[in-house]
């Protein structure tokens, strides 16, 4: 990698308030993008990966100012545009270019899709008609339409049309990168690959950098020369696209590439399931953002369970943490039939109903766990829910819930932000990946 | 097969607009066998969605119109079936999940009684007899603590979440037919994970078939046991899983097989564009983008279905008499698809383009 990227990212956060009554009072924070730093060279392919409500949409946005960010910096060919003022930032924007996901939401229906396409070059100062009309007619063709299409209405094209000219716009200006939100996503899949193999073509023929946003693995596989994965705000692993596929070190990574599902039947069953939903962005995790879902999130070290095991008795903890309620599981086992009414209920058939509902079997297999499982279960169904929640707290911690894990570098050249990449911590018990 | 469930044969779909008739299924035929899942696969105007909510008739009548053929449900034939009668099969003995969870769920009732209401519509229960058992569904789709949830509203609940709710409100009769179109194409792929892992789980303990629509190969091979693959309101192949995936017989299924990105292999895109379902083409419907084609292609009907293998077979003359199936089964796409493609249906250019990467 040289020395001096073409765009330059550290730190970017973009932060949005939760407001409250007339006054706006701030009540909280949706942390969309919470400090990420990444690199793209020019002409390089970066891929932004993850789920929605990861931040990676609101991470492109940010990049190019359409929004501004709440800190960071972003350095482009040796400039931080978070300092641009209006006229520096309207030149930034010629060399700096976005495309959407859904190319018919993106054009003006009233416009020719050569007047959309020649628009940004007359905001940028191109008054001569016939020179726009020129060279818009020319990339029409770059981009695999023709020339005459110049006075055609954006609803007389396809979707993978339109995101062709789309393309064309985008690349009008000549551009040094251009930052890309889905831009396949809403196109069939044997349009999708024409677009994919378009825009491959363009990009050595500019030169050009991009920025590529998609939840879609299999097209970033495609496309893209580097990864980065994004979780709940942060980015978890940044690796070269082959490494990234063939050997991710982020348990997030390793299950999202395995939930994809692959065109072949002798392949099911293979994944890695995750178990709930990812949590809300206006309070994350504590630690390792991921150490809710995590499967192989470590144990501490005075126990001896298997990674499932502990999985599920970490998820109990949690579940406890948050205010879970007896008196639910109750009336659940009353809707079961297993009883008259709440009162009725024996504890034992609560304690039962919990390890079932957690995965946990009735004993588990270390016994000191056991004892502590037992007793904050016992403390759980007598009402005692503090005390539950202390007992089972202090002993089923874990290191990925107290430290935030660093962005390491292993010597396979991938970076990821876990506690086992990172040697400082050891872990005991080995972790199984499957 | 003996006795299948659903048995659709030469079912003809239209809708009548102002610009013309659009014939969005042209005669399909394929078979649902009891406690099977059956994938129909297509992209976007295949007629995919239309065949599927022909059978309990969702489809708005007019314009839409079905012009013949018949859709066999348990002997029952549904297209001479009363609409009152239909109204019971609706939710009772078919059931439909849909792509949106969030536009099948009424926002300003809880989810409980929408399944209570689900429940009661068929079943004559009480109130509180259906309570229970919505909870026990809620239970059985994997919603934690569904006594605390039931009680919920839609919005509280995130977007795989409220797909599991929808889920238990189809589950509510008992169904003999599940029919899933794009039950997973909003949600995000962990969440796709769960949901066909749901699905799998379910059919084994309620044992119901299933008919699950979708654009996505990838999730037809994690859950089909057979697969319809549709084009332009025609059905292409048709197989078990296994055979279409090892040995898609069809171009038109090679060709998206082909196309899929991410595979860690060179991606070769169709070219062309999708036919106007307005005015197809006339012979086979894939032929002004199929690097196969011949003059026999290009006039006269669509091919009929051919036997390939064993339950297997595709609408290709390929597979007919004085032709070459190996022709088909042995090339790589990657040689012959700049031959053909895009030349009637879509801009010259696109051709050239995807023909000249060979990347």
């Amino acid at each position: 990698m040289s020395s001096d990227p073409l765009l330059s990212v550290r730190g970017l956060k973009k932060h949005y308030p939760i407001t409250e009554g007339v006054l706006k009072k701030e009540v909280g924070r949706v942390k969309a993008v919470d400090g990420i730093s990444f690199d793209v060279e020019s002409g390089e392919t970066l891929g932004l990966v993850g789920e929605s409500g990861c931040g990676k949409s609101t991470a492109a946005t940010s990049l190019l100012r359409l929004e501004d960010p709440t800190d960071g910096d972003i350095v482009f060919d040796g400039e931080d545009i978070t300092e641009f003022d209006d006229t520096r930032l309207k030149s930034f924007r010629r060399r700096a270019q976005m495309m959407f996901q859904d190319p018919s939401s993106s054009f003006d229906p009233r416009m020719s899709v050569g007047e959309s396409v020649a628009e940004p070059l007359e905001i940028h100062g191109m008054r001569d008609r016939s020179r726009r009309r020129r060279i818009v007619e020319n990339l029409l063709e770059r981009v695999g339409l023709s020339a005459s299409d110049f006075d055609r209405y954006p609803h007389e094209f396809s979707g993978g049309q339109k995101q062709r000219i789309a393309l064309a716009r985008a690349l009008v200006l000549n551009p040094d990168i251009i930052v890309a939100d889905e831009p396949v996503s809403a196109l069939d899949v044997s349009i999708q690959a024409e677009i994919i193999s378009l825009m491959r073509d363009l990009q050595d023929e500019f030169d050009l950098a991009i920025v590529f946003i998609s939840h879609d693995l299999g097209v970033v596989r495609e496309v893209c020369d580097r990864v980065a994965v994004m979780y709940l705000g942060e980015i978890v692993e940044v690796a070269d696209t082959e490494t990234l596929f063939t050997d991710p070190q982020h348990p997030y990574t390793r299950a999202l590439l395995s939930s994809i599902p692959t065109p072949d039947p002798t392949r099911r069953n293979e994944q890695i399931e995750l178990t709930g939903d990812v949590p809300s962005p206006s309070n994350p995790p504590s630690g390792c953002r991921f150490h809710t879902r995590c499967p192989e999130v470590i144990p501490p070290a005075e126990f001896d369970l298997d990674q499932d095991e502990w999985r599920h008795v970490l998820d109990l903890r949690l579940r406890v943490d948050s205010g879970l309620d007896v008196e639910d599981v109750r009336s659940f086992l009353v809707a079961e039939g297993v009883a008259n009414d709440t009162e009725a209920v024996p504890d034992d058939a609560v304690k039962r109903e919990l390890r079932r509902e957690f995965d946990i079997p009735e004993t588990l297999s270390d016994a000191a766990a056991e004892t502590v499982l037992s007793e904050g279960l016992d403390a759980l169904v007598s009402g005692d829910h503090d005390h539950a929640r202390r007992t089972l707290d202090e002993a089923f911690s874990t290191v990925c819930e107290r430290d935030a894990p660093a962005l390491e570098t292993s010597e396979r050249g991938s970076t990821a932000a876990c506690h086992l990449v990172d040697e400082s911590v050891t872990v005991e018990s080995p972790v199984s990946d499957d | 097969m003996t006795d299948p469930l659903l048995s659709i044969r030469d079912l003809h779909v239209q809708f009548n607009t102002d610009e013309g008739t659009v014939r969005a299924v042209d005669g399909v035929s394929f078979d649902v066998a009891r406690g099977e899942t059956v994938c129909v696969v297509g992209e976007s105007g295949s007629g995919k969605t239309v065949a599927c909510e022909s059978i309990t008739k969702l489809i708005p009548m007019p314009p839409g119109e079905i012009a013949g053929g018949e859709i066999l449900f348990d002997g029952e034939d549904l297209t001479e079936t009363s609409e009152k009668r239909l109204e019971d099969i609706r939710g009772g003995r078919i059931a439909h999940v849909f792509q949106n969870p969030q536009s099948a769920l009424n926002p300003v009732y809880p989810v409980g009684a929408q399944i209570v209401e689900a429940i009661r519509l068929h079943r004559d229960v009480s109130k509180e007899a259906a309570r229970d058992r919505a909870i026990d569904l809620l239970d059985r789709v994997g919603i934690p603590e569904a006594t605390a949830r039931i009680d919920d509203y839609p919005h509280e609940f995130s977007g795989g979440m409220k797909q599991r709710v929808v889920i238990a409100m189809a589950l509510a009769a008992d169904p003999d037919l599940l029919i899933a179109d794009e039950p997973t194409t909003a949600l995000d792929v962990t969440i796709q994970a769960q949901i066909l892992r749901l699905l799998r789980d379910l059919q084994d303990e309620f044992g119901m078939s299933i008919v699950f629509v979708t654009h996505d190969l990838g999730v037809v091979a994690e859950i089909a046991d057979r697969v319809v693959v549709m084009y332009s309101g025609k059905v292409m192949e048709t197989g078990p899983v296994y055979d279409v995936f090892e040995q898609p017989s069809h171009p038109y299924t090679k060709a998206l097989l082909g196309c899929l990105p991410g595979q860690g292999k060179s991606m070769e895109p169709i070219g062309g564009t999708l036919p106007d379902p307005k005015n197809p083409p006339a012979g086979c419907r894939f032929h002004p983008r199929c690097p196969h084609a011949t003059a026999d292609c290009r006039t006269g009907d669509h091919p009929e279905p051919l036997d390939v293998g064993t339950d297997h077979e595709a609408a290709c003359v390929y597979y007919g008499p004085g032709y070459d199936a190996s022709v088909i089964q042995s090339d790589a796409v990657s040689e012959s698809t700049a031959t053909d493609g895009g030349s009637e249906g879509g801009t010259p250019a696109d051709a050239s383009e995807s023909g000249g990467d060979d990347r």
